[in-house]
């Protein structure tokens, strides 16, 4: 399923999610409805899940915030989540950086620099 | 300094004029010569601090606008954002943020901090992280004043 916003995308299949472009929302209850099917997911079957925000060009502070949020899910669920991140965007290595040692649920994938 | 290097505006405060801040602000830092990694952490934290001035303010002595003004010279970035807010609270929840960061030696052990502060809050109703960002992921220095119920916030990082 894709959800669409005004500059940015979130596609979810089968164990996996991709964020693509610009999140910016006014909250983290806002962001919380736009990552609720990842959430979904999370609790559902599966022992692994991966969410990709290679793409994902700018995130305000709320977004952050939910995406925190998404890690504890996957801990609560028992469920191992991979983040992927681009260490070639600023907010994506210094986040990357700031969550690795926040659950032991999550495995931070750094992708190697995009070409822009 | 140059009038170049400088760029002030009175915006809104409305959702919308947040990317637009963020656009002309990118726009002056393009026409100033910068790149990279220091136009993705400016952004950043004009994109924080104005946002948390439409969150938080309100109606000061010079009405509800917020204005804001960044600088540059041949160091430094200076972004300054000032707007009324009349609750002493959140006025006073910045300046211990603040407070906070200054004393800290390591932004991103604040940072990571608020982060594990957040996951145990049970209702994401706002986040709070704004400023730990900008301090940990811009490399900003952040400072504040509160006169006559104008807040002013600044953010500072060599170039």
């Amino acid at each position: 399923m894709v959800r669409d916003g005004e500059d940015h995308k979130v596609t979810c299949a089968a164990g996996c999610a991709t964020l693509e472009g610009v999140f910016f929302l006014p909250s983290p209850s806002a962001f919380a409805e736009l990552f609720s099917e990842i959430s979904q997911d999370l609790e559902g079957p599966g022992d692994s899940y991966r969410i990709d925000v290679t793409k994902g060009e700018f995130m305000n502070s709320s977004g952050v915030a939910a995406l925190a949020r998404l890690v504890i899910l996957a801990e609560k669920q028992q469920k191992q989540l991979t983040i992927a991140f681009d260490v070639s965007i600023l907010w994506q290595r210094k986040l990357a950086a700031a969550l690795e040692n926040l659950s032991e649920a999550l495995t931070i994938e750094s992708v190697a620099a995009a070409v822009k | 300094m140059n009038d170049d290097m400088s760029i002030s505006f009175v915006i809104e405060p409305a959702w919308s004029t947040v990317k637009e801040a963020m656009s002309k602000a990118e726009a002056f830092l393009g026409k100033c010569g910068k790149c990279g990694d220091l136009i993705s952490a400016t952004v950043m934290c004009v994109s924080e601090l104005i946002e948390n001035a439409v969150k938080y303010g309100d109606r000061g002595p010079n009405g509800d606008k917020i204005s804001f003004e960044m600088t540059i010279d041949e160091a430094t970035i200076r972004v300054t954002v000032r707007h009324g807010v009349t609750n002493e609270e959140d006025v006073g929840r910045v300046i211990e943020t603040i407070e906070e960061l200054k004393r800290g030696s390591d932004p991103k052990q604040l940072y990571s901090k608020r982060l594990r502060e957040l996951l145990n809050e049970t209702r994401p109703s706002v986040s709070r992280l704004g400023l730990f960002r900008i301090a940990y992921e811009g490399e900003f220095r952040l400072d504040c004043s509160y006169t006559n119920q104008i807040l002013a916030v600044s953010a500072e990082r060599a170039i």
